[in-house]
């Protein structure tokens, strides 16, 4: 069992230090500082977000989605077809992203997220491992706003192949870990053959990398049955969001490896260790299939000091629970 | 004071645009360069010329632009015993806010709106409406480390609204509208909404309106019309006025705001379009329950934007009025 995170981190902080890159934000749009100088900031920043995972002893990092400008969809923008549109709430979240808008037929052109990965994977130890999160076909394609295709099964499928090229292009380049997020996908489970034919189509290229989808704020109770026949190696799975989720871990085994959202990454109220193995205990059916510990979502909903207390609470209770495992 | 009897009402949200000496006195004030009675001195000011702004435009009901608030929940958490505010967390883009945390039992230390109120009022002879945040709202927008579920923080936080509310009241405000736009988000909780807006508004004589925004309004509908108000403010022309064919379904049996101006478009609707958007909700809803205004507070617009936009407004209601008094 190991810690991990599902996927950002706070970008700014309370200290002036903690607020630089949204000063360089505001002074690029400004056109008072280049574009290299706000890249450097973003690097120092992502740094920054790394170290706070390592040192709180996260297993599996990410590197933060510094750069990113919304919770999800934003590496889409960089693919043929889209432009961006007015802001969005993001699912049931006081945060709003903009809209991507699909103007004409989706493709890839080039590596969106390849050059984050090989600067984050030089700056991560070797005591720790790093993943690379993408927004899922089906969630994107949910959360755009299609001018262009007649279906959306058209729409989905052809973020399917982008996403695809996307994830061909980062395992060439070393990712070893790769991450798709569909939080749409519980709330339409009447769209799930379409999801899942999106997916295959994301993990068919890919020849050795360790597959998770991770789903979170929703239940699982539609899905999860038709979740377990996807060709992935493993599960992320909201435990805080929904109790219907931690009642299904109870009594239902999982055909997959699973990753538990157990701690809260949208409220600052620190849970209880206690709380948390007992939980933990429950899940008989499941313990073997428990292979990743981490926060119920992105950790960028939080306050920064709130989010590394997180990371840390996560981190220290695997590590416990890995320590008595060894011991007992 | 009486609210104008008379149909088609015209009125704003709440928010407007702060003046440049304001938006850097508030900096200066964040960094303790000034005091807070330079600040406030500011915040008076900026409220008079909101309140000749609205005058000049003729505009029947007013507010007071809300100068002396940030965001709509943490401004009412500042006051509250047993909140405190939390770090920054991200909104959107490069936008930060910091969002209330409740860490012990609410109270309410005293009136927090009214002398805001009584100001504003003094400076006009028409109607200004006391604006509050929700309860449903204050609580799906705070972080929770006191409460143990959400129904005890949203029913704590409707105890200490209900008293800002009745003192509103006393002080003589005849309209009062209590804010809810995060009811949208999450349908399976309207019973919880319903049931905390009621303790607020159960005791109130004056007008009460609560204002939702930028949700799927139709996963509400019809049970969105339970909400103890007179009045539902909801953004429509964002929308493209899609819940008409809802109200042909089932009838609106309130009074409704009417939203008719997009407020995160920077160009100003032509009058024309205006009376058409109105003329639209004729066919669902009689002039006499109908309110003008735009769809969400204009905050996010320039002061000359909104001007352009509600002047088109009130002179499209002031033609449509005088045709409908022909015609009648």
């Amino acid at each position: 069992m190991k810690s991990s995170v599902v996927g950002n981190f706070p970008k700014v902080g309370d200290s002036h230090e903690q607020q630089k890159l949204r000063r360089g934000i505001e002074a690029y749009q400004q056109q008072k500082i280049l574009k290299a100088d706000l890249q450097e900031i973003q690097d120092a920043v992502t740094q920054q977000a790394i170290q706070e995972q390592i040192n709180a002893g996260i297993d599996l990092i990410t590197d933060g989605q510094i750069r990113w400008d919304d919770p999800l969809v934003w590496p889409a923008r960089k693919f043929k077809g889209i432009s961006v549109n007015g802001l969005l709430r993001f699912f049931d979240n006081n945060v709003y992203y903009r809209q991507p808008v699909v103007e004409s037929a989706v493709g890839w052109i080039e590596p969106v997220l390849v050059h984050d990965f090989q600067f984050a994977l030089r700056s991560v130890p070797k005591t720790a491992s790093l993943k690379v999160v993408l927004p899922g076909p089906y969630t994107l394609g949910r959360l755009s706003k299609n001018q262009h295709y007649s279906k959306i099964e058209d729409l989905v499928l052809d973020f399917a192949r982008a996403l695809a090229k996307e994830a061909k292009a980062l395992e060439g380049a070393g990712a070893k870990f790769l991450q798709f997020d569909e939080p749409s996908l519980p709330l339409y489970p009447e769209d799930f053959k379409l999801a899942a034919k999106a997916i295959e189509i994301c993990t068919t290229p890919l020849a050795h990398s360790t597959i998770y989808v991770y789903t979170y704020f929703s239940s699982l109770s539609k899905t999860f049955d038709d979740l377990q026949n996807l060709p992935i190696h493993g599960l992320g799975v909201d435990l805080v969001s929904s109790a219907e989720n931690i009642q299904l871990l109870r009594d239902k085994r999982s055909a997959k490896d699973l990753a538990l959202g157990l701690v809260d990454a949208r409220n600052t109220k620190m849970e209880n260790e206690e709380d948390l193995r007992n939980l933990l205990e429950s899940f008989e059916k499941n313990l073997d299939r428990i292979q990743f510990l981490n926060p119920s979502c992105g950790l960028e909903f939080l306050p920064y000091n709130s989010a590394v207390k997180k990371l840390n609470l996560i981190a220290g209770l695997t590590k416990d629970l890995v320590s008595s495992t060894k011991k007992g | 004071m009486n609210l104008p009897k008379t149909f088609l009402t015209t009125t704003t949200v709440g928010s407007f645009p702060k003046p440049d000496y304001l938006k850097k006195a508030r900096t200066q004030f964040s960094k303790k360069e000034i005091t807070r009675e330079e600040l406030e001195k500011l915040e008076k000011r900026a409220t008079q010329e909101i309140i000749q702004f609205q005058e000049k435009l003729g505009l029947d009901i007013l507010v007071d632009g809300e100068m002396y608030r940030g965001d709509m929940a943490t401004f009412f958490a500042e006051h509250l015993t047993g909140c405190k505010i939390s770090g920054l967390v991200r909104s959107y883009g490069n936008r930060y806010y910091r969002k209330p945390v409740v860490i012990g039992k609410l109270e309410w230390p005293g009136p927090i709106t009214v002398d805001w109120w009584k100001y504003a009022q003094s400076l006009t002879h028409k109607p200004v409406k006391g604006m509050l945040t929700g309860p449903y709202t204050m609580m799906d927008w705070s972080f929770n480390e006191y409460y143990s579920n959400r129904r005890d923080t949203a029913l704590a936080f409707s105890e200490v609204i209900a008293q800002e509310a009745l003192a509103l009241e006393k002080a003589g405000a005849v309209c009062i509208q209590i804010d809810e736009p995060a009811v949208s988000t999450k349908p399976e909780e309207l019973p919880l909404a319903i049931e905390a807006l009621s303790r607020v508004t159960q005791n109130l004589k004056a007008k009460t309106i609560s204002h939702m925004c930028y949700g799927e309004f139709a996963k509400l509908y019809p049970k969105l019309l339970d909400l103890p108000v007179q009045q539902l403010d909801l953004e429509m022309a964002n929308s493209d006025y899609d819940m008409i064919e809802l109200f042909k379904k089932f009838p609106f049996t309130k009074e409704i705001g009417l939203g008719v101006l997009d407020v995160h478009n920077h160009a100003a609707e032509p009058k024309e379009t205006i009376k058409k958007r109105i003329q639209t909700i004729f066919e669902v809803i009689p002039p006499e329950r109908i309110y003008v205004d735009p769809d969400c507070g204009l905050k996010t617009r320039t002061l000359e934007e909104s001007e352009t936009k509600l002047k088109n407004m009130v002179e499209a209601v002031k033609e449509l009025k005088k045709e409908l008094l022909t015609y009648a």
